[in-house]
This record gives structure tokens, sequence and C-alpha cells, in this order.
């Protein structure tokens, strides 16, 4: 969990001011594939690198194909990463079922299935399927890989649960087991096995969204498959068919071309290569010409910049046979990087990998990956920082089930936010009134005074002290403060203000209004719309996942920042750290206020300390 | 309402309790004493439910009961109990309409909380299992 949290970018500042529900961002959940990592050998893989799922944001542009780069430019120093790249790793999962789907409309060649139990197909052919067979997809972790899947079966006494939960860490482990084998030891009826594999060329927002709804849990992560089919043989559940849906980059040899160096591309949709590959064809017909259909999965060569064909050194003896294992007729070995004899003077970088077929060719009507202009700050690592920092805010829940609001207190406790806690509507209200508080999260249905009517009573507050955004941007020149309110006329307010001494504020502690994010307890659409209404500006449905909780933290505690600029550069810093809100003491103007009646009401020592508040 | 979905077919949905779970790292203990502390305040809601059912019938306080419990219970991943609980809300609520009688519907909640207490008894036992501990 920490863990996860480490890992989650601080969203920009700016990212708080769209639509949170209807964003252009998701997280996407990814977890290796260790069984099949062929760089590992038979060394004992390493399970807290190998094995913990791990995010990447995703755009709404993004492809699957820029998926894999962003997961692994995010995984860029580790071992893993080594000798993989977007060509040889395939985004997917393991669909399980204990009835034999209709696979009539797919082409599958029988012959070609040794497993007869299992198959590989492509998510498009997964989500045909679906249809077909009018399955409902219920919890994902029901019938997908998913963490939960593999916890209740490990709980088994052979493997006590304990060992699939890290001490150190908490975070969950994966046992490293083979793909295949928990889906035939099987307490769950599962008699078949789809690998499903997503095309690199599919919008990655469809897929999040017919795969996940509004939300993936870390649990259910997609896979992301090594195949080290260059050093393996192709073993039978690693058959993927049909072939011309695999990854678009593969190295073959060329049996149209007599006596052609054995290196061919085989086309493939959108990925960055696509028209690469193809206008390779003019400088070298013979190498680049052909696609091939050949099912042998995903072999791959990498290439430094600079790379040119004629460096590969081609086993020219037995051209017409498909290269199996392109080691021999190329002098590369993967395993080792020390054996790696590829036009060594050339020195290998990560952005280099796999994309050096196309980078040594320029290209200028070549669209640039959506994803580097998208996101031009992934494309550095150091951007990516290693430890979740969330904006410096205090949060107040008002929450009445004492566990709901211990969990949310752990919470925010363990990620050094502030926090005050309410049980009821009225005491929401007289918490949010000792100020100072940037985030609600607000459960709705409270006793004494619902979270609805706690929410319409803060913001009409708000309205009636004119604690805006506006009214603020008139108080930015002066260091004073309070004084803003005093040039605001409250004609329009003050026949409503019969209650004046309940509802006035120390404005020194309402710089701007608070967030208040309901916590809805279920998915009804009227909830949620209600909630709104009343004057919530987000909402989350519990049981709150904390993962998007934090995100939610993050995101409205820097629209917060941002808005209060002014009131974080004044002697507070903005992130981390326990800096009380200093109350600004005045060097001041007297007060021009035209509400005759305010008394100052807040009891704390920051209304002693402020001057001429009242007339 | 409620009989439109069906009783989830796992006691603990793990996916939700592991989140908990993994804020035990630097908090021993602490997913443990969460659960302790929620089946005193099952217990204690169970009785409530009890109680009103026996005295004063009073259908909004019984559907409140039930919403109090489906949050924490839905907090810790407890499906079932969390289920059982919406549905007693539910009929506390009247959501089936003015043409089931109260009596009716403090019937249905008597055998809801019934089948609560059954499920109570499953989840301490899996979470007994998980914890190595009698609840």
């Amino acid at each position: 969990m920490q863990d996860h949290h480490n890992r989650i970018r601080p969203a920009s500042p700016l990212s708080g001011q769209r639509s949170l529900t209807q964003g252009n961002t998701r997280r996407l959940w990814v977890r290796l594939d260790v069984s099949s990592d062929g760089v590992n050998g038979n060394e004992p893989v390493d399970d807290i690198l190998c094995n913990q799922p791990t995010s990447v944001e995703i755009e709404v542009r993004d492809i699957i194909d820029d998926v894999k780069s962003k997961i692994l430019k995010k995984l860029g120093n580790t071992r893993w990463v080594r000798f993989k790249d977007n060509t040889n790793v395939t985004l997917g999962f393991f669909y399980y079922s204990d009835e034999l789907l209709d696979l009539s409309q797919i082409n599958l060649n029988a012959s070609e299935v040794a497993n007869p139990n299992t198959f590989t197909i492509t998510y498009t052919e997964y989500i045909r399927l679906i249809k077909r067979n009018n399955i409902q997809i219920g919890r994902w972790s029901q019938l997908h890989t998913s963490f939960n899947r593999l916890l209740h079966r490990s709980s088994s006494p052979s493997a006590p649960f304990d060992s699939v939960l890290n001490k150190e860490n908490g975070t969950r482990m994966l046992p490293p087991q083979q793909a295949q084998h928990y889906a035939g030891e099987s307490g769950n009826n599962v008699k078949y096995t789809y690998k499903i594999i997503i095309e690199p060329d599919l919008p990655v927002m469809t897929v999040y969204r017919e795969l996940y709804g509004s939300l993936q849990r870390s649990e259910d992560a997609i896979t992301l498959f090594y195949s080290p089919t260059i050093v393996n043989s192709v073993t039978p559940t690693e058959l993927l068919t049909p072939s011309d849906l695999l990854d678009p980059i593969r190295i073959f040899t060329n049996d149209s071309f007599e006596q052609s160096k054995s290196v061919s591309i085989s086309d493939g949709p959108g990925t960055e290569t696509d028209s690469a590959t193809e206008r390779q064809d003019n400088e070298h017909p013979s190498l680049f010409g052909s696609i091939s259909s050949s099912r042998n999965n995903t072999n791959i060569l990498l290439l430094p910049k600079g790379f040119a064909p004629e460096d590969v050194q081609v086993n020219t003896e037995s051209p017409t046979v498909e290269l199996k294992n392109p080691s021999e007729a190329i002098e590369y070995s993967p395993p080792n990087p020390e054996d790696y004899t590829l036009t060594t003077d050339k020195q290998l970088t990560e952005e280099e990998v796999g994309v050096s077929l196309t980078s040594t060719i320029s290209s200028p009507e070549l669209p640039r990956p959506l994803s580097r202009i998208a996101t031009p700050a992934l494309d550095k690592p150091e951007n990516l920082p290693k430890n979740k920092v969330f904006p410096r805010i205090n949060v107040l829940i008002v929450e009445d089930n004492a566990i709901n609001q211990a969990i949310l207190a752990l919470f925010l406790r363990k990620n050094g936010i502030s926090y005050k806690v309410a049980k009821d509507g009225l005491e929401a209200i007289e918490k949010w009134k000792e100020g100072d508080s940037h985030l609600i999260l607000m459960d709705l249905q409270l006793p004494l005074l619902s979270g609805l009517e706690a929410t319409k009573k803060i913001r009409k507050l708000e309205r009636i002290n004119k604690i805006d955004i506006f009214s603020q941007k008139t108080n930015t020149k002066h260091p004073n403060r309070k004084s803003h309110i005093d040039h605001e006329t409250h004609e329009n307010l003050d026949a409503r203000n019969t209650e004046e001494e309940d509802t006035k504020l120390d404005k020194s502690k309402f710089r701007s209004p608070v967030i208040i994010v309901a916590l809805t307890a279920s998915y009804a659409q009227s909830d949620r719309t209600e909630a709104l209404l009343a004057g919530c500006n987000d909402y989350l449905t519990k049981p709150v996942n904390l993962d998007w909780l934090s995100k939610k933290i993050t995101e409205w505690g820097c629209m917060q920042a941002l808005i209060d600029f002014d009131g974080w550069t004044e002697g507070q810093r903005r992130m981390t750290d326990n800096v009380v809100l200093r109350p600004q003491i005045s060097t001041t103007r007297k007060s021009q206020v035209t509400s005759t009646r305010s008394i100052p009401r807040a009891p704390s020592i920051a209304s002693s300390i402020e001057l001429g508040d009242a007339k | 309402m409620s009989q439109a979905t069906k009783l989830p077919e796992k006691v603990i949905n793990w996916d939700i309790l592991n989140e908990i779970v993994s804020m035990d790292e630097d908090d021993m203990g602490f997913s443990k004493s969460l659960l302790m502390q929620f089946f005193d305040q099952a217990m204690s809601t169970f009785d409530q439910i009890e109680q009103h059912i026996k005295t004063d019938k009073d259908l909004d306080q019984l559907g409140q009961l039930g919403h109090f419990l489906k949050g924490s219970s839905a907090s810790l991943g407890l499906q079932r109990i969390a289920w059982v609980c919406e549905r007693i809300q539910n009929y506390g609520q009247k959501r089936d309409g003015p043409a089931v009688s109260d009596e009716n519907y403090i019937k249905l909640i008597q055998q809801s909380l019934e089948l609560a207490r059954t499920e109570f008894v499953s989840a301490k036992k899996e979470l007994g299992e998980f914890y190595k501990t009698e609840f």
C-alpha cells in the first residue's frame, strides 16, 4: 500500500481544475509476468521488484504501445527491463472459464494448440467472445488474473496466507507461479484458460473502461508479459494465435528474397514503427520488404542507435529456414549484457532500445508518438518522484461510523496529513468554523444533520462571508488578508443575514471555499447529483478506495494550494511538515467594514490577534 | 430493490480488506483491532435492531441502523454482512412499496437480522483463520 503511494506522482496543481470523474488521465495498474521471464532464467526472481503491481498514468490519447513505453520507462533502472522493449513485451491478462467458449468465429488453428484448455486470443477477440457468449463480467477478480485470486489460492495450508504478504512493506506478493499453473490447480472449476493479448494499437482508455469500468484496483493489475522465445523454445501456452496480431516487430528469416539478410519486420498496426518499416523499403528493400505471417512469437533484436542492418551477422547457410532462434544467426545472447556483441561501440541507451530501426531513418512526416507530445515530462525519469508528497492541507473527516473514521484517519496520519474528525453534520459545521480546513470528506448520511444539509449550510456561510476565489483576488495585493471582505458590499446578502452573529467567520482562516468530497454509500447517480447540487465538489463511493482517496487529496489539495497561493507563500511550506497556519498579523490599515453588525465569532487565538475586525 | 442483486458469493472481499491489512505495516495490529471494534459494533447494532423489532417497530430507526452497519462492514470488505445490512436499510425505508405492510417489513427485517448474524459468524470464522485467532 505504502509503496503504491510512493509511486504516485503528485498531480499538477492544474489537474484539480478539470473534472475528476471525466478526467483525462487514469492510473493503470500493471504487474509483471515473472513466470516467463527469460532474463532471470532459473535464478530466483526478485520478488519485490517483479511481483508488485505498479501504476502508470494513462491519458486519453494513449494507445497500448504508449503504455508499454511508460511502463518500461518507469522501470527503467531495474534489472527486469534489460533486453525488454515495446516489441517483446505484451500487455494482457488471463481469463479463466469453466466452460469452453464458443470460439467458432475465431481463427484458431486447432493443431497449433497443444494444450486444448489453453487459448491465446487477442483482446478484440476476447471482447467479441464475451459478447457472443453473453458472459456477465462481474468482479474482475473472479474471472481474471488478480491478486485476490492468487491470495485465495495460496491460503491453502501448504502455502499460508502470510507468505504472500510481505511483512516488511506490507505489500501483497504474488507467488511466482507459472501462470498456467494457477489456471490448472483450481478449486474453482477453472477448466479453460484464455491468455488475452491486447493489441498494441488499441486506445488504452477504451480498454480500461471495458475491463474495469470507472476504476481499476491494483489487485486487478493488468499483466505485462515478456515472451522469452529468444532463448527458449516455444512452449505450448506461448503459441499465440492468430499470429498476425502479436507485437508488430519480429525478426524472421525472409525466404522470399534469395540470399537476403534474414531480417524482416512484420507490419503491425499502430506502433511508431509502422510507417517507418514501409519507408525502409526504399533503402533496404531486400531486408524490410516482407510481411511475415509466421507465428513465431516476438523474437526481437535489440539494436543500438545508428545500427545498420548490415551489421547483423547473418547465418546465410539456412536462409530459407525460419529462425526459431535468432541467436543462430545473430551474435546475440540476451541473458548476459557482457555477451552482447552487436555493434558494441555504440552506446545503448534506454530510449534507443527497440526503436532503433526507425530512428536510423529520419522521417519528417512520421508523426511523433502521441505520448511524447502529450507528456514530455514522462520522458524524463527524474520527473517521476519516488515519494508521495501530498499538498500540505488540513482535512476534516465527517463520518459517524467509528470504524470508517479510523480507516480514514489512519490513512491520513500515515501520509502526514493533518485532520480533524466530526461525527455528525452539526459537529462538522462547528469544526469547519474553526477554520483552516481545506478539504472535507463528508459522509452523506449522518445523524442530527445530514451531510447534504451540512454542506448546504457551509456553502451558505461561505456565501454570506464572501469566501470565494474572486474576492480573494481583490486581496492579493494586500498583506492584510482579512481586509478584503471590507471591500465587499453586503447589500445583496444583508437581507438574509438575520443570523449574522452566528455566521460571521474569522476571515483569516477562510481563504478559499472548502473542497467538499462527498462519501456516498451507493452507486446511484441520484445520490451523486444530489451531492453536487448541495455544493459538494466531488464524490467518492464507499467503501472508499484508498488509492483513489489519495488521488483526490492530491488533486484537490493542489487546487487549494493554487487558489490560496498567496497564503501558502507567506511563511508556510506548501508540502509536508507541521507548519501551522499563522494568522496574518496586520500591518493594518483600519478596516472599513460596511456591515455594522459584525462581531468576530471565531474562538481562536487568531481572532484575538486580528485587529479591527469589528467596528 | 436490494433483491435485484444477489448475495455476494464470498464472505469477505479481500480486495478491500487487504487495503486495510496493508496499513498494518507501521501500525501493527491496526486491522485486527479495527475488526475487533467492528465485532463489538456489529453485536451492539444487532442488539439494537432486535430491540426495535421487539419494542417500537420503528422502521426508520431500523433502516438507519442497517445503513450504519453497512458502512463499516463494507469498508472492511465484509461484503455479505454489508449486503444484508443494505437489505435491512431498504426494508426500513420501505423500498418494496406500500403494498407491503409495516408488520411485514418488520418480519423481513427480523429474517434479515438472523441472516446477518449467520454471516457475522462465518465472517468471524474466516477472519479467525486469517489472523490465527479466536475472535
